[in-house]
């Protein structure tokens, strides 16, 4: 069976396209190949399709009622709002894109930049070379719809879903942007039971991400940037500890500590740390060349974990 | 057929103005480029070849001729320029193009930076989708590669991942990937006749070896894989975060997780494993689980 409302709505973008002057409906619907049956199911097709057309991005102007149109609106597709207008692309730019738009491998964001992609190559512009990049940044592939995230903060539309912290819970968040960092997805925002920024990591997301009440359900603040809720891991105002290192051995860990003193056996080293669960995985790593003198806690907290 | 005839329409429209700046393209081509079926395609192509302007004589409909599986377009009516990139379009080139210009060399850092602007101009707003890429090029990696680019040979001085010793080997380095907070260089290891992996902050020093080097004949022997299988407990989630690459298969059990991991260094998977204390066991096999036995007993023998 042929698609007759694809063609349909092929052709009325050609026709709104080509239109030098605003279109009038009735105009349209006895024009445009397409339009069939009564004049209420004809208005109702012509006014689903302008809906979808503009779900296309597509922008479908309205000329308001003046004298020649008499009573009726008319309409019409700008060729600028339509086209694909980016100034003074080069042909390096050009393959620059192409390798961006790899990038994404089989993710969710995969169609979205190869549909972009084949606009670009569609310009006219040849790539100036075929850029391979002899680095590649590995990510996690995200499971969860970005674009459909991004859109809600786009609408300013409240999200809502289960998230696994220390127990599973139900989170109510304004959202303000989706972050890679390390090589992992975060959505950050409002969190509106706790009433303050928060960062949630997506792969500890159950089930799906909702968008729920109404758009412009908040304004993100203009002076946000996400830099500003990322923890930092500077090494003042966190907790010390003093660690013996076996001579010549847990090479690599010594360079993120600060030496205080030399025995015979033994070098002394202060190292800061900010959360004691990722810091003694560090040390657990190097066995039993590496050992805790202070803080006692810290002692009572090794021994804990590996079964005292 | 599930396809919206929204998602249709979009990818005939584009269709007309890629193809008047790939004519002769073949439909197995166009296929592959607009990641659908030849048949789709097809069907496609045919709908578009009744498309025109109103009054739709010849002379106003899109002309176009693919009767022998090479597509050309003579008239696209009014189809000659490709639609507007879309918002989300727009997003996720701009993201890519942030990773890139962070991993990049100075010199195209800046082009691609330019790049950024102009796309950005034509979005109306900031984007939505941040990414924050910690790592940057530092002269260790601009001389990897070099090294790549050359083909050359570097002499390093590394600290093993799985002992905590350190030795100097001559690798070939291939290719460099970041993954989570580490950078790794993929190399072919004269020294070990095998290919091998050195994270990348682990090269304690580094010499360019400037003669050229034949990569010997691949170590055929790996030895049989073992199957390894562990219990990660939900407060070692980050233990599977972390190594994602490594593990083959998840299953929820209580409290946790069954994971199978595939082959990898057995020194170093204990040493990880014991940072999770008892939030990790070893299912199977039995030796892994003895060296992680003793690999926590001799650190508790520090303290008692």
């Amino acid at each position: 069976m042929a698609d007759t409302k694809t063609e349909r709505l092929v052709n009325l973008t050609l026709a709104l396209l080509a239109a030098k002057r605003f279109l009038k409906k009735s105009e349209i619907l006895r024009t445009v190949a397409g339009y069939e049956g009564s004049p209420e199911s004809m208005d109702r097709m012509f006014e689903r399709d302008k809906d979808d057309l503009r779900a296309l991005g597509i922008e479908i102007e309205v000329g308001e009622l003046d004298a020649f149109f008499e009573d009726e609106p008319g309409y019409r597709i700008s060729r600028d709002s339509y086209s694909l207008e980016i100034p003074d692309l080069s042909p390096r730019e050009i393959a620059y894109l192409s390798l961006a738009a790899n990038f994404w491998k089989d993710s969710t964001l995969t169609p979205a930049a190869q549909s972009g992609i084949r606009k670009l190559k569609s310009l006219g512009i040849p790539a100036a070379m075929d850029l391979a990049s002899t680095i590649e940044y590995r990510f996690e592939n995200p499971k969860i719809a970005l674009l459909e995230i991004a859109e809600a903060i786009d609408q300013s539309r409240q999200l809502e879903f289960e998230y696994q912290g220390s127990e599973v819970s139900k989170r109510k968040l304004a959202p303000y942007r989706v972050l890679l960092w390390n090589g992992f997805w975060y959505l950050v925002g409002l969190d509106l039971v706790k009433v303050e920024i928060r960062m949630f990591k997506l792969s500890r997301v159950i089930g799906e991400i909702k968008a729920v009440g109404k758009k412009n359900a908040f304004s993100i603040p203009t002076d946000f940037e996400v830099t500003s809720v990322l923890p930092t891991f500077e090494p003042d105002s966190l907790n010390t500890a003093k660690v013996a290192i076996r001579k010549g051995e847990a090479i690599t860990l010594r360079s993120s500590g600060k030496l205080l003193s030399e025995t015979e056996l033994a070098d002394l080293y202060e190292f800061n740390y900010d959360l004691a669960a990722p810091f003694l995985r560090t040390l657990i790593w190097y066995g039993d060349s590496v050992e805790i003198l202070e803080p006692k806690e810290l002692q009572n907290q090794i021994v804990a974990l590996v079964g005292g | 057929m599930t396809e919206s005839s929204i998602t249709r329409t979009a990818r005939a429209l584009d269709l007309i103005p890629f193809l008047l700046e790939h004519q002769g393209i073949s439909v197995a081509e166009l296929a592959a480029e607009f990641q659908v079926t030849q048949i789709q395609i097809m069907e496609d192509l045919n709908l578009l070849f009744v498309c025109g302007l109103p009054g739709y004589t010849p002379l106003e409909l899109i002309d176009m001729n693919f009767e022998d599986g090479f597509v050309t377009v003579s008239d696209p009516q009014v189809l000659d320029k490709p639609r507007k990139l879309s918002k989300p379009e727009l997003t996720t080139l701009l993201v890519s193009l942030e990773v890139m210009k962070t991993l990049a060399k100075s010199a195209v850092r800046k082009e691609i930076s330019d790049l950024q602007v102009k796309l950005q101009s034509v979005l109306d707003r900031k984007p939505t989708i941040d990414v924050v890429v910690k790592e940057s090029i530092d002269s260790k990696l601009e001389e990897i590669l070099y090294a790549i680019e050359k083909g050359s040979a570097l002499d390093i001085h590394y600290l093993s991942a799985h002992s905590d010793k350190e030795s100097w080997r001559k690798i070939i380095p291939n290719r460099v990937y970041f993954e989570g907070r580490h950078a790794y260089v993929e190399s072919w290891c004269i020294t070990s006749q095998g290919e091998r992996v050195f994270r990348l902050d682990r090269i304690l020093e580094l010499k360019l070896d400037a003669k050229a080097y034949v990569p010997g004949v691949e170590n055929p022997d790996l030895g049989k894989v073992e199957e390894i299988s562990l219990f990660v407990s939900d407060a070692a989630r980050i233990f599977l975060e972390e190594n994602a690459s490594i593990i083959d298969a998840t299953e929820r059990v209580s409290n946790g997780y069954q994971v199978s991991v595939s082959a990898i260094d057995q020194g170093w998977l204990v040493r990880t494993m014991a940072g999770f204390g008892p939030e990790i066991a070893v299912i199977q096999p039995l030796a892994l689980k003895n060296a992680l036995s003793e690999h926590l007993a001799s650190i508790r023998s520090l303290y008692v």
